[in-house]
């Protein structure tokens, strides 16, 4: 299935870009690129989720590993979400430990 | 109505997934329904991929069928794979804190979150899993 993640790093922020679907074929490839970040001083991770069509759990459980495991204090955003995806992540109390955002404001 | 009958691998996750897709995206217009029905689809079937066969091959067959009166999809997976009645699964606790979260679970809650029926049957020796989902 078709998707798209590019990651850059600026000043301790890491800025997640994904397009398409964030599902079970694609989840472990994301995950794999966020353990690169461990041990960086990461203390920001910003997911922009525009073009970002739906999240099944597979690709929530990236997000949870994101909170988890890149820092103790790392702040997760969830910007530009569609309402597919803000359901599932109000659905799964997801909300409670993410920034919500329509447009990135650090 | 229309079905897939593959070996249960997930080598065949996106063979799957790109069946249900055709199967339901010309006929639901509004996106976030059409999303709703891919993502319980989904954990649904990576369920029978993963879990229904531990020790030995099988398969899923996937059956998609229209339905009038009220407008709905039915999703149905069948498998001959180990007794799963995924409806007994115990509801994860969404309002842990995050570091005390286990990293899985969420999938079966988000399918009873996101279709409108559930049913669940063990006959011969085989699960029958169908999800509805009006719209």
């Amino acid at each position: 299935m078709e998707s798209l993640f590019n990651i850059k790093i600026e000043n301790g922020t890491a800025k997640v870009t994904l397009s398409g679907r964030l599902d079970t074929s694609n989840a472990g490839a994301l995950a794999d690129e966020l353990k690169t970040l461990i041990g960086q001083e990461i203390h920001k991770v910003v997911f922009f989720v525009n073009d970002l069509e739906y999240i099944s759990s597979a690709g929530l459980r990236v997000i949870i590993f994101a909170k988890q495991k890149i820092g103790t204090d790392t702040q997760v955003y969830l910007v530009g979400a569609n309402s597919t995806i803000l359901d599932v992540v109000k659905m799964t109390g997801m909300d409670n430990f993410l920034f919500i955002q329509d447009t990135y404001q650090d | 109505m229309a079905s897939l009958k593959l070996s249960a691998s997930m080598d065949n996750f996106d063979a799957f997934m790109y069946f249900l897709k055709s199967q339901i995206e010309n006929e639901i217009i509004e996106k976030k329904t059409l999303n709703d029905i891919l993502i319980a689809g989904e954990e649904a079937i990576v369920n029978v991929l993963r879990y229904a066969y531990p020790d030995k091959n099988g398969e899923l067959e996937l059956i998609v069928d229209h339905q009038e009166n009220p407008k709905g999809v039915s999703i149905e997976l069948i498998d001959s794979g180990i007794a799963f009645n995924p409806l007994e699964r115990l509801e994860p606790d969404i309002n842990a804190p995050v570091e005390d979260r286990p990293i899985g679970g969420l999938g079966i809650f988000m399918i009873k979150k996101m279709m409108d029926e559930l049913n669940y049957s063990r006959e011969n020796g085989q699960n029958k899993f169908r999800l509805i989902k009006h719209y």
